[in-house]
């Protein structure tokens, strides 16, 4: 099976199948507009991408190798955050900082499958919080001031009421 | 829009998302109040930035910059934040070269501390919106109190917008378009508050679900109520005492206010649209009434009479714009009518017993009958297409709605179909699905829900995607034969002799 080279913003060179690397529409692009199939030491630069992150990137896209294609969204449908693969579950129990450079990482690469399960992640580290919940998950100081509090919770009360 | 006077923390709306933030109001700024502190931010427009500004000398750029200087240094941060992303779309390619170039590694949060989480600071306007369009109107209402940055962000029209626009919270497109134009009304300036139209609909949405709802009854029928209609201004109820009553809406009054007679058999089907009622009965005809007329010359309001069924017309629908009226009958079969003229201009045959409902929609024609089967057919070719068979006995009503088929029957269940390929999807019974007790006389569907009628004498509301029930309306004494509903109102008609109207926006 043919190989690429993707080289890490650090300077990390990693071999990777063609196919697997082809989930991600940016290198797929690169290789269909420059016809780089059949030269084996070409170097994709991914100035972006560390190699901490490329490095996860490379594990999901292998994993998810004989994947269907994501579905397109729907934007009639009330999206589902309760469908991840519990692969991909523990594949994302990682801390903020990696899942937020994953998100990054995925949108440059155009990878639309880890994108989507990544925001997922995020969505549901908000879903059913409290706004105190939510500012100890993400360490946010609250710069409300008493009045504006008062004013900003009866703005947003018609969710809570029965 | 004003600028921020140092020091306050109101000021400009801080959304991270550009695209609701409108500065380009802010140069013109006459109406701003403070004149030593107006600045136009045309001082600030790279281009500019280094030459003349306008007519400006100089030193008045050098006063102007001065004074942003001292501005931003007396800024929170939360006010810097905000200024910065209102000068934002003003900033031209080279100031962001320079940003980035000041940047160890060009990375732009290498001056974040350490514990820097906040996901809707760190990520790009569309990844926070892919983020956050998965969250549910109540995730978005707490999350809106987290700080004033999350407040901004998720206030963006957008998620709003897109939560309106799903169906269960879409409204039909008349009543759509009349909340647009009651908000525009409100302010005409400003862009639409979605948030605000949104909750307008979550409310609602919750009294339904809730089965909430003001519940008024009209008396005046001395038998039973057979067939209802209405607009927003009326309801037109049909009843075995061979009349027919339209009543007033609006005003609190119980009493109809105009009584149709010329029938002289039970009224069995009505058919509303404009100024014109369709109505059929146990006398084998149908007649077409104009409600134009002064309530006192009801005997003149029928303006058609149409004969030719061989039994009792049970189902009806009329277009004024294609000037036809389709009824079923129990004589079996279907007949197209010229509205105008009220002569019959084709017949149609197939079902093997009495037509029960039907529903008309360009040149598809679907047809319930006691022979237990819904058929479909083709008014340009005037034939039968095809036949859906799975009901135990007669099917008393049918609802289309996107490519499904809604049909409810005396077997008492309800049946939803796919409309291309014809296969039953569904069946809502007692047993498995807390479905009606007595036989379906009357139902409906739209985007999100059936309304459903009973000898039972209840209302079902169901989910159509989910096809759970959601409510169980009981106020009727008697079995319930017929229903309308639209987006905030269920009109329903009794054997009890009695026609309901349940409101679900009073609560």
């Amino acid at each position: 099976m043919p190989t690429i080279k993707l080289q890490s913003s650090d300077g990390e060179v990693f071999p990777v199948d063609v196919e697997i690397a082809k989930q991600s529409v940016t290198i797929k692009t690169m290789l269909d507009d420059l016809g780089m199939e059949d030269e084996e030491e070409e170097i994709v630069p991914l100035p972006n991408v560390n190699a901490a992150i490329l490095k996860k990137v490379i594990q999901w896209a292998t994993y998810h190798k004989d994947d269907p294609p994501a579905p397109e969204d729907d934007e009639n449908k009330e999206k589902r955050t309760d469908d991840i693969t519990s692969w991909d579950a523990d594949f994302l129990k990682v801390d903020q900082g990696t899942l937020f450079e994953l998100i990054l990482a995925s949108n440059y690469l155009d990878i639309k499958g880890l994108l989507d399960v990544t925001c997922k992640t995020v969505a549901n580290m908000i879903k059913g919080k409290t706004p105190e919940e939510i500012r100890k998950t993400f360490n946010i100081k609250n710069d409300f001031t008493p009045s504006e509090e008062e004013q900003v919770r009866k703005e947003n009360e018609w969710c809570e009421e029965k | 829009m004003r600028w921020p006077t140092p020091g306050t923390s109101s000021g400009l709306p801080s959304s991270g998302l550009s695209a609701s933030i409108t500065t380009s109001s802010i140069p013109s700024g006459a109406a701003s109040p403070a004149p030593k502190g107006r600045q136009t931010l045309t001082a600030m427009t790279p281009g500019d930035a280094w030459g003349p500004v306008g007519s400006s000398p100089r030193s008045e750029v050098r006063r102007r910059m001065a004074l942003m200087t001292q501005w931003m240094s007396e800024f929170t941060p939360t006010d810097q934040l905000t200024a910065f992303q209102a000068m934002q779309p003003h900033l031209g390619v080279p100031v962001y070269h320079w940003l980035a170039s000041r940047l160890p590694q060009h990375d732009l949060h290498a001056y974040c501390p350490p514990d820097c989480q906040d996901v809707l600071r760190l990520l790009p306007e569309h990844l926070v919106l892919a983020i956050v369009s998965y969250l549910s109107p109540c995730d978005l209402a707490r999350a809106s109190q987290v700080c004033s940055f999350w407040r901004d962000t998720l206030a963006s029209a957008w998620i709003w917008r897109r939560l309106a626009g799903q169906p269960q919270w879409r409204l039909s497109p008349p009543e759509h378009a009349a909340q647009l134009a009651r908000h525009r009304a409100i302010n005409a300036s400003d862009p639409l508050p979605w948030k605000q139209i949104f909750r307008e609909r979550f409310k609602l949405r919750r009294c339904w679900l809730l089965g909430q709802c003001h519940v008024r009854t009209f008396e005046g029928h001395t038998g039973g109520v057979s067939c209802i209609q209405f607009d927003s201004s009326r309801i037109v109820s049909g009843s075995h005492d061979k009349t027919i009553r339209v009543w007033n809406i609006k005003t609190n009054s119980p009493w109809s206010v105009m009584t149709l007679t010329g029938h002289s058999g039970e009224v069995r089907c009505l058919h509303l649209e404009g100024n014109r009622v369709a109505s059929g009965s146990t006398d084998h005809t149908i007649k077409v009434w104009d409600l134009d007329i002064q309530s006192a010359w009801s005997s003149i309001a029928c303006k058609v009479t149409m004969v030719g069924h061989q039994d009792t017309v049970r189902c009806i629908q009329m277009s004024n714009a294609k000037q036809r009226v389709i009824s079923g009958s129990y004589d079996a079969t279907l007949k197209v009518w010229c509205l105008k003229t009220g002569t019959c201009l084709s017949t149609l045959s197939g079902h093997e017993s009495r037509v029960l409902c039907l529903h008309w929609e360009g040149p598809l024609l679907l047809t319930g009958s006691s022979d237990k089967t819904l058929k479909m057919w083709d008014l340009d070719r005037l034939c039968c297409i095809g036949t859906l068979a799975g009901h135990s006995d007669g099917v008393t009503s049918i609802s289309v709605e996107g490519n499904k088929i809604v049909s409810g029957s005396l077997d008492r269940t309800i049946k939803v179909w796919n409309l291309a390929t014809r296969k039953c999807l569904s069946t809502l019974d007692w047993m498995s699905s807390e479905g009606h007790t007595g036989v379906i006389r009357c139902l409906q569907a739209d985007s999100w829900r059936i309304v459903s009628a009973s000898d039972d004498k209840t209302l079902k509301v169901w989910n159509l995607e989910s096809r759970e029930r959601l409510v169980t309306l009981k106020s009727h004494t008697d079995g319930v034969t017929c229903l309308r509903f639209n987006d905030f109102v269920i009109v329903s008609g009794s054997y009890d002799k009695t026609v309901k109207l349940w409101d679900f926006t009073v609560c």
